[in-house]
């Protein structure tokens, strides 16, 4: 599952082949209408479930409305083709993107609301076109349904049900390899990101509301194409179809599957569907039947099925080393050096009487300084002095009440974080926002400025045995330098807190920026570690990166600044250079204290 | 008050800890020094009982505490102040330190309200804070805070990870000198560090290394600090 090992494409093009003659070969052995048509029903199903793993899976988006969209596709297809005459293709076509025109709408009004509002609010979408499908006669027909509705059958009754198998195999076998592909390359990294810690997503240059919208967007169309499916597959529709009940049979599939995995969508369908068939005689209690399955594959398999098939392989396969000694090897032969800064005359970055207040309490006031092209501008004073504050008003994640900031000359005070961080500007953050689910080297992908398109992206990823080779060999040089190669397939959360701290300096190397904004780099390090990092930032920042740097440790703060701004509650209370500051009397009394002597630890006890 | 023997002990399948032994008695304050990696917070989570032993023992008060669960170390007067403070963002620093002491059995509102007055002694500035909310606190008040809420519990002996974690040189100082102050009026500290500044206070220091002990002193012996960080720390 890790991508930081390199893996053929062979195995896995296998099995699209081996799928796509399965699906090419079952009419023509079976050859019995009922079957074939469960199999249609399974292929058509998958696809909009496919479209609700990525939803939920990667985006961690709640959607309880995908019947909805499912109906939005089935009845636009059903009444073009039947009351306007449209050729069916047409009529698809227009129902597919008719549904994913109405997600992208939802997901619109949706970026207002997380978790358990999202559920809610696509809920109500649901049960919206739900009624519409049920009242809105002079359109749907009601519980009546929509008549002349011409079967897709090419023409052949007798070859019609084989020939739209191979067409719906054809768009799910497209549509799997789209999903395989959006689950193993860098989309799959942006939406863990954007789900797990939109404040890691933003400042790596992510677009979130564009994002969460596209995924949305995505899965509706997903869902509207299973919806014309079903249409032309039956020839008729009516309300009945399109109820919560769809809904939250495609959830269970999704779940059962295994929320977030390749095949997933699949076996869970097919699961899905074969209960569906074995209790459909016991109508009254489906709901309770399938419920408690729900129950059950959540309590026994948290993973769905695709987990318990990894766990019982698990079972059988040596424990995995993390980091092969031979990776890290290679990657200590190359030498690292850090992509210059684009040349620039003036300061680089120029923060300008910059305010900040929560609720009346004034955090930062009137605030400026500059950092030159190639300089360690450092930010000291007390915790809650301000800092970070600042820190976020520049990267974005806060807007200043007052004052501008200016990157390369450029006003950039009411962009967004992520056209920031495009700028060129990268930080690191006191509290760690780091992906948790993904590896330290994935972690430092999402940093990676990629250097393909999309279309080329995908061919690498279909046919290469090398994918993203060359970015993985770029982050191993960026781990190298810090010491921490060996580490790149762990999980942050098994890192102690200096290793996640380097993994996130790491990050914010790898965006190549040209200004980066340090929070307390060296927290956690003991002084040798400090010293190898001073070393790293003074690399970087000769090759041209302007570096505000804030943080506690004060003989990395006098080493490494060219300037040091002071700051205590909030306001400005000194700037000079490092030995001017440190002889500062306000800066000694308002921050670097007494030194420790047995007077000051008497002193302290006595107040215990 | 606290004794480790010959303790081992892993996450999943990678063992960390090999072989440690550590005591700290009574009233005394020692320091384990370690870089990132060594196995530090491990150690303080196998003897609070998150991370499962695999061979040796642990002795609390001379019994063994292997595999009981943390509440009840809590009660027994074990209490692990874990990197990252924990606090409760939304709740106030008064709320906050009632948590410590509340779900105790046996003290009385009196008891509380006397230790309340006590942690408000120790660090006045919780005293001024007390009705905000514990997240809008600085670095160093949030870490006061943590000390004093496992403080509420009268431990007989604290477990502290990294404290100076991420704060100002003077708030260390001030959080050291508390330490400091604990140890004097009878109360063990265990203390995990990886800032050398830690050894004015300690009386024995301890450097863990790959998860083992590796250089053992009293704090006194230790006059030079360079050359201990440059033989044990890298």
């Amino acid at each position: 599952m890790s991508a930081s090992t390199q893996t053929s494409p062979w195995p896995r093009n296998g099995a699209y082949l081996a799928m796509a003659a399965a699906i090419f070969a079952f009419p023509l052995l079976v050859g019995n209408a009922f079957h074939i048509h469960i199999a249609q029903t399974l292929l058509y199903t998958t696809i909009a479930v496919i479209g609700l793993n990525m939803l939920l899976g990667l985006s961690g988006q709640m959607s309880l409305g995908q019947a909805g969209f499912y109906a939005i596709g089935a009845y636009a297809s059903a009444l073009l083709t039947a009351k306007l005459g449209w050729p069916i293709a047409a009529g698809m076509l227009a129902g597919a993107a008719l549904a994913g025109l109405a997600g992208c709408l939802v997901g619109l009004v949706a970026l207002r609301t997380r978790g358990l509002y999202l559920a809610m609010a696509t809920l109500a979408f649901g049960f919206m076109t739900e009624i519409a499908a049920q009242r809105w006669i002079d359109l749907t027909g009601g519980t009546m349904g929509v008549y002349g509705v011409p079967a897709l059958d090419f023409g052949s009754a007798k070859m019609g049900k084989t020939y739209f198998l191979w067409v719906v195999g054809s768009v799910y076998l497209a549509v799997q390899i789209a999903s395989d592909y959006v689950m193993s390359s860098r989309i799959r990294r942006k939406l863990l990101a954007l789900k797990e810690n939109e404040s890691a997503a933003r400042t790596t240059g992510i677009n979130v509301p564009l994002w969460r919208t596209t995924t949305f967007a995505v899965s509706s169309l997903a869902a509207g194409t299973a919806g014309v499916f079903f249409t032309h597959q039956n020839a008729y529709i009516n309300s009945d179809a399109f109820t919560l009940s769809l809904t939250l049979t495609m959830l269970i599939a999704t779940v059962i599957g295994g929320l977030g995995a390749s095949w997933g969508p699949l076996i869970g369908t097919l699961i899905t569907l074969m209960i569906a068939e074995l209790i459909a005689s016991l109508y009254d209690v489906s709901f309770l039947v399938n419920g408690l399955i729900l129950l059950g594959v959540l309590l026994l398999f948290p993973q769905g099925a695709i987990g318990l098939v990894y766990k019982l392989a698990a079972l059988f396969r040596a424990p995995q080393r993390t980091g092969s000694a031979a990776v890290v090897e290679a990657a200590a032969q190359r030498a690292f050096t850090p992509v210059a800064a684009p040349a620039a005359s003036g300061p680089t970055l120029v923060i300008e009487n910059v305010s900040k207040s929560y609720g009346g309490v004034v955090a930062v006031m009137k605030v400026s300084l500059s950092v030159d092209r190639g300089t360690v501008h450092a930010l000291i004073g007390p915790n809650g002095a301000g800092k970070s504050t600042l820190i976020n008003c520049v990267s974005g994640l806060y807007r200043a009440d007052s004052g501008r900031i200016r990157l390369a000359g450029k006003d950039v005070s009411t962009l967004p974080a992520h056209a920031r961080a495009r700028m060129g500007l990268a930080r690191t953050f006191q509290n760690l926002q780091l992906v948790n689910s993904l590896t330290v080297m994935e972690n430092l992908q999402l940093g990676l400025r990629s250097r393909r398109s999309i279309v080329g992206d995908f061919c690498a990823w279909l046919l290469s045995d090398a994918f993203e080779a060359e970015e993985r060999g770029r982050a191993l040089d960026i781990l190298q330098q810090l010491g921490m190669a060996h580490l790149a397939s762990a999980f942050p959360e098994d890192l102690p807190y200096g290793h996640r701290k380097l993994a996130e300096l790491a990050r914010a190397i790898a965006e190549e920026p040209s200004v980066m904004l340090l929070d307390e780099p060296v927290a956690g390090l003991n002084d040798r570690e400090a010293q190898d990092i001073a070393g790293l930032i003074r690399r970087i920042r000769d090759a041209g990166t302007s570096i505000l740097l804030v943080e506690h440790n004060m003989d990395f703060v006098m080493q490494l600044a060219d300037r040091v701004t002071v700051l205590d509650h909030g306001e400005r209370i000194a700037e000079g250079a490092p030995s001017e500051v440190q002889k500062d009397p306000r800066v000694v009394e308002a921050y670097l204290g007494a030194p420790l002597e047995p007077a000051t630890l008497a002193a302290a006890e006595t107040a215990s | 008050m606290i004794a480790l023997e010959k303790v081992s002990a892993g996450i999943g399948r990678v063992q960390i800890l090999r072989q440690v032994d550590l005591a700290v008695e009574p009233g005394k304050l020692v320091l384990v020094l370690g870089a990132n990696g060594a196995g530090k917070t491990t150690l303080l989570r196998v003897i609070s009982g998150v991370v499962p032993l695999w061979s040796g023992e642990v002795r609390f008060a001379g019994e063994p505490i292997a595999g009981r669960p943390a509440h009840e170390l809590a009660r027994l007067g074990l209490v692990h102040v874990p990197q990252g403070r924990q606090i409760i963002p939304n709740l106030s620093v008064e709320e906050n330190l009632l948590i410590g002491a509340s779900h105790l059995p046996g003290i009385g509102k009196d008891e509380i309200a006397r230790r309340l007055e006590q942690e408000y002694a120790r660090f006045p500035v919780l005293k001024t804070r007390r009705r905000l909310a514990g997240g809008s606190l600085s670095g160093g008040e949030q870490q006061m805070l943590a000390v004093s809420r496992g403080l509420m519990m009268a431990p007989k002996l604290i477990m502290l990870d990294e404290p100076s974690l991420g704060l100002a040189p003077q708030m260390v100082r001030r959080i050291l000198g508390a330490l400091a102050g604990l140890a004097r009026n009878g109360i063990s500290v265990l203390l995990v560090e990886q800032k050398s500044m830690a050894i004015e206070i300690a009386d024995r220091v301890h450097v863990l290394k790959n998860g083992a002990i590796v250089h053992s002193a009293a704090a006194a012996d230790v006059r030079d600090h360079e050359e201990l960080f440059k033989h044990y720390m890298g």
